[in-house]
């Protein structure tokens, strides 16, 4: 399938040392709310501590440090990977990130209450000894509960393997 | 934001306080092995020649990844090549790397250890028991030839996780030159580093 921008996306990518990607984390709460990686209106980027993460003292906001103290959100009912549209893609390639649309599977896992959310882009940097950087992109998009416990799940789904499409030298 | 990621080259500078130097999309060309302290710089000069008699190094080179931008974190780096290094170094050349009897392979900032040797002749071998690189010499196996390193087993370089904008654990890599060896440019191998982010 062609991907429409992957040239632009290449060059973006280059310049910003940012890997080129394919899909956007989304979560959902019991409550019915959502909130997406990016904002739907300008873009902007939601921090992934932001949407898990709960506050030690529940009367303030949500910290960095609340994440990586382990401090998770009960509420938390779905993760997913969701495919960038044409659209999407375009718009954020405006805005010098480099995503593309060129596949639409979807990955996604049911939490329970009190379960802890994994989600993680693995990235390639791929590189030579003669020639520097030549590629930078999301091979696969993982999400699991309750990882490094008893109780982990974990799932993946790759999208670009290798992909040999690299800016001439 | 999604974590940006630059190779990078730790030479120079003192033990411990290396000298950081971006590994840039090319052309220019942007690493070799070298028999000095600058593989940054292409140029022709201080090549490793082929011995008469035993084997001869390049100087390590320290190979890194600098992560910019905004993240939360970013863990389980990794380092592979394509499992087949096409340069002609000999019976027993080898492109190897540092490795460690257990935990992760990467070197730290802290322990990043100067490159040795004598410019145009050697660097000191990574497992030297005086000269060695003081993060691996002393471990039952101390190098590994890359080949070993593939995608389905690449080298774990740092497990992290990583939260803030710094440099990750660096491969340290050598070349290793035996007498039967053949000379002149050798051809472009890759190499990848793999991590997870989020």
């Amino acid at each position: 399938m062609k991907a429409i921008g992957l040239e632009r996306a290449l060059r973006i990518s280059t310049e910003t040392g940012i890997p080129i990607f394919t899909h956007f984390w989304f979560v959902k709460y019991r409550n019915g709310k959502a909130i997406a990686q990016f904002n739907p209106q300008d873009y902007h980027e939601v921090f992934w501590w932001q949407a898990v993460a709960r506050p030690h003292l529940l009367r303030r906001k949500v910290r960095a440090e609340d994440y990586h103290k382990g401090r998770f959100r009960r509420d938390i009912e779905r993760l997913a990977w969701l495919p960038l549209s044409r659209k999407m893609a375009k718009e954020l390639r405006k805005r010098e990130i480099p995503g593309i649309s060129i596949v639409f599977e979807t990955l996604m896992m049911k939490l329970s209450r009190g379960d802890i959310p994994y989600m993680r882009r693995e990235v390639e940097v791929k590189s030579s000894f003669n020639l520097g950087v030549r590629l930078r992109y999301v091979r696969s998009y993982k999400v699991g509960k309750n990882v490094g416990t008893d109780y982990e799940i974990k799932e993946s789904m790759k999208v670009l393997e290798g992909i040999e499409l690299l800016p001439k030298a | 934001m999604v974590a940006a990621a630059d190779p990078e080259i730790w030479r120079a500078g003192s033990d411990g306080s290396p000298t950081k130097s971006a590994l840039a999309g090319g052309p220019p060309v942007e690493f070799r092995f070298k028999t000095d302290d600058t593989p940054q710089t292409i140029d022709a000069n201080n090549p490793i020649p082929i011995p008469a008699a035993g084997f001869n190094y390049s100087f390590w080179v320290h190979l890194a990844l600098a992560y910019s931008g905004t993240f939360t974190q970013i863990d389980n780096l990794r380092w592979f090549t394509d499992g087949t290094i096409g340069w002609t170094l000999g019976t027993a050349g080898e492109v190897r790397r540092g490795n460690r009897d257990s935990g992760d392979h990467g070197c730290d900032e802290l322990d990043y250890d100067i490159a040795t040797g004598t410019i145009g002749t050697s660097g000191d071998d990574i497992d030297d028991g005086v000269n060695g690189h003081g993060f691996y010499e002393g471990e039952t196996v101390a190098t590994i030839d890359v080949e070993g390193d593939i995608s389905g087993a690449p080298a774990t370089i740092q497990t992290g996780p990583v939260t803030a904008v710094e440099s990750s654990h660096a491969v340290v890599l050598q070349v290793k030159v035996d007498t039967d060896a053949t000379q002149g440019t050798q051809s472009q191998e890759t190499f990848t580093f793999r991590y997870d982010e989020i």
